[in-house]
């Protein structure tokens, strides 16, 4: 499905596929062996079929534009209206406001963009992401007009190549983006950073986090069940986003790590799996604390497919203790890096055998053990959250980057920079 | 109030449509070619490629196999790689 998809958008039309039956990755040998057998005979055939066509040439070329209809007429009772967005599979499953014209055209006047800029294509199905229909999703998920630059920058984080937004909307893994902002803005648009960060109950996070969701899903077509193949999903893909807690943030925010000032208003996004709660309220120092993360980190260190990024969200009574105790974010990234590793005896036959393939780093020199990740810099390290001493592991996924893009100011053009 | 109707933006969007050809199958036989084996580095795929390339070898005289892996997006360097290196390639996908 996902493989005809792909040819599909990718204007392959006619690439001959040859399908096995699902599962191939957990079957034995003796199956694969007459899997191999029982196809063969098509492998060959698609592979010369003796239609020579000499003259065809490998250039892609845009065809025309597959449209859809600008506008619709809904029925304006809120619940008749709520149905119709169901029906037509434009909702998250929760009620949305109306994107009506009006609300839309004062989106984008708050933008300072013309309309029909464009974002950028949005996998799976290669929707144009033009600002217009950017904000009439950012209206349906409740956005006021002052958070739409930020929606903005979060739908052009995702876009970036090294996010690879293909595989984030098509996986079977539950990957979700979070969105998080750093800079004045968060004062001034009221973006939670402080207790239940990551939890409901904020405007701005609550409906940042949709807008990017429905944009996902509306212009980039990743319907679930359908294109978006996600075994479990997590609650995630309805919202997520959080702001860093800068005031009690003994180190550099994230945008400032990320080459930015201080005073720049900054959205990142990143490829996010589940949170893993890292709980302690009884260690007192630093040596303590960091034996607790390196316990969670290992527990997110989950079977077989692993992480290219993974996350830290310190609460400010966690990071006070760190930095109390002299810790910079470099030596609690290499600390936990070498302290939040599994011996390979842990690690069942077959997935050690698939890690050799992915992380060979850890196999080379007789090499006993796996850590979280390749490398200390690829841990990222939030402050955020009120009191209390909980703290989040995030896993992210294989094969995708935190993005950091800078929130355009009303007069800015589209191409603001992205890191 | 039931009856009213409001006008709203279709917040889906307009499509890009790609049309791209499909490489020649100039090969009748797959005697003395350069076969790649493209594994996308999901479990099995590389077990199973190599069946289809004992099978090939079985089949055809002067097979020659070119195993490769890949993780996430082929690059366009890679694909070029692999269009300079091989006759044909066989190609994983999905789990």
């Amino acid at each position: 499905m996902l493989a005809k998809t792909e040819s599909l958008t990718r204007g392959l039309s006619d690439l001959r596929l040859i399908e096995l039956p699902h599962p191939v990755g957990s079957v034995s040998l003796d199956i694969l062996r007459s899997l191999a057998e029982s196809n063969i005979g098509s492998i060959v055939k698609v592979l010369t079929a003796g239609d020579v066509r000499a003259d065809c040439t490998l250039n892609e070329e845009n065809g025309p534009s597959v449209e859809c209809t600008a506008t619709a007429e809904v029925p304006a009772d809120p619940g008749l209206m709520f149905q119709y967005f169901i029906n037509r599979g434009w909702s998250d499953g929760l009620p949305v406001l109306p994107p009506t014209q009006v609300a839309i055209d004062a989106m984008i006047a708050a933008s300072g963009l013309n309309k029909d800029d464009i974002l950028g294509v949005i996998p799976p199905l290669n929707g144009i992401a033009t600002v217009e229909r950017v904000a009439a999703n950012a209206v349906m998920a409740g956005c006021l007009l002052d958070y739409f630059p930020l929606v903005l920058a979060a739908v052009q984080g995702v876009l970036q190549p090294r996010f690879n937004l293909d595989g984030v909307q098509t996986t079977t893994g539950n990957v979700a983006p979070l969105v998080i902002v750093n800079g004045p803005c968060r004062n001034t648009l009221q973006i939670n950073y402080s207790s239940n960060v990551l939890g409901q109950g904020w405007r701005a996070n609550s409906t940042i986090g949709r807008a990017l969701r429905l944009v996902l899903s509306n212009i980039g077509g990743a319907a679930p069940g359908v294109y978006d193949k996600a075994t479990l999903g997590q609650p995630a893909k309805y919202t997520f986003c959080i702001a860093e807690n800068e005031e009690e943030n003994p180190w550099d925010p994230l945008h400032v790590e990320r080459g930015l000032s201080r005073e720049t208003d900054a959205v990142s996004v990143f490829g996010c799996t589940g949170v893993n709660s890292a709980v302690d309220m009884a260690s007192q120092t630093a040596k303590g604390l960091l034996k607790t993360f390196a316990l969670t980190m290992i527990g997110g260190l989950t079977s077989g497919v692993t992480s290219t990024e993974t996350m830290l969200i310190i609460c400010p009574e966690h990071a006070a203790i760190l930095s109390a105790g002299g810790y910079s974010k470099a030596a609690i990234r290499h600390e936990l890096f070498v302290a939040a590793r599994v011996p390979h005896g842990k690690i069942s036959d077959e997935n050690l055998e698939l890690l050799a393939k992915r992380r060979p780093i850890w196999f080379e020199h007789n090499g006993s053990e796996i850590g979280v990740v390749d490398r200390p810099e690829d841990l990222w390290i939030l402050v955020a959250g009120g009191k209390g001493a909980k703290s989040a592991y995030i896993p992210g996924r294989t094969g995708t980057h935190l993005q950091t893009t800078v929130v355009a100011s009303r007069s800015a053009a589209i191409s603001c920079s992205c890191t | 109030m039931e009856r009213e109707l409001i006008k709203i933006v279709n917040p889906t969007a307009p499509r890009v449509s790609k049309r791209t050809k499909l490489a020649p199958r100039k090969y009748r036989s797959l005697r003395h070619k350069r076969i790649g084996l493209l594994d996308n580095n999901k479990p099995n795929a590389d077990k199973f490629l190599a069946h289809v390339g004992e099978l090939l070898k079985q089949r055809y005289d002067g097979v020659e196999l070119i195993p490769r892996r890949k993780m996430t997006r082929t690059g366009a360097d890679f694909l070029q790689e692999l269009a300079d290196e091989c006759d044909v390639v066989i190609n994983a996908f999905a789990d």
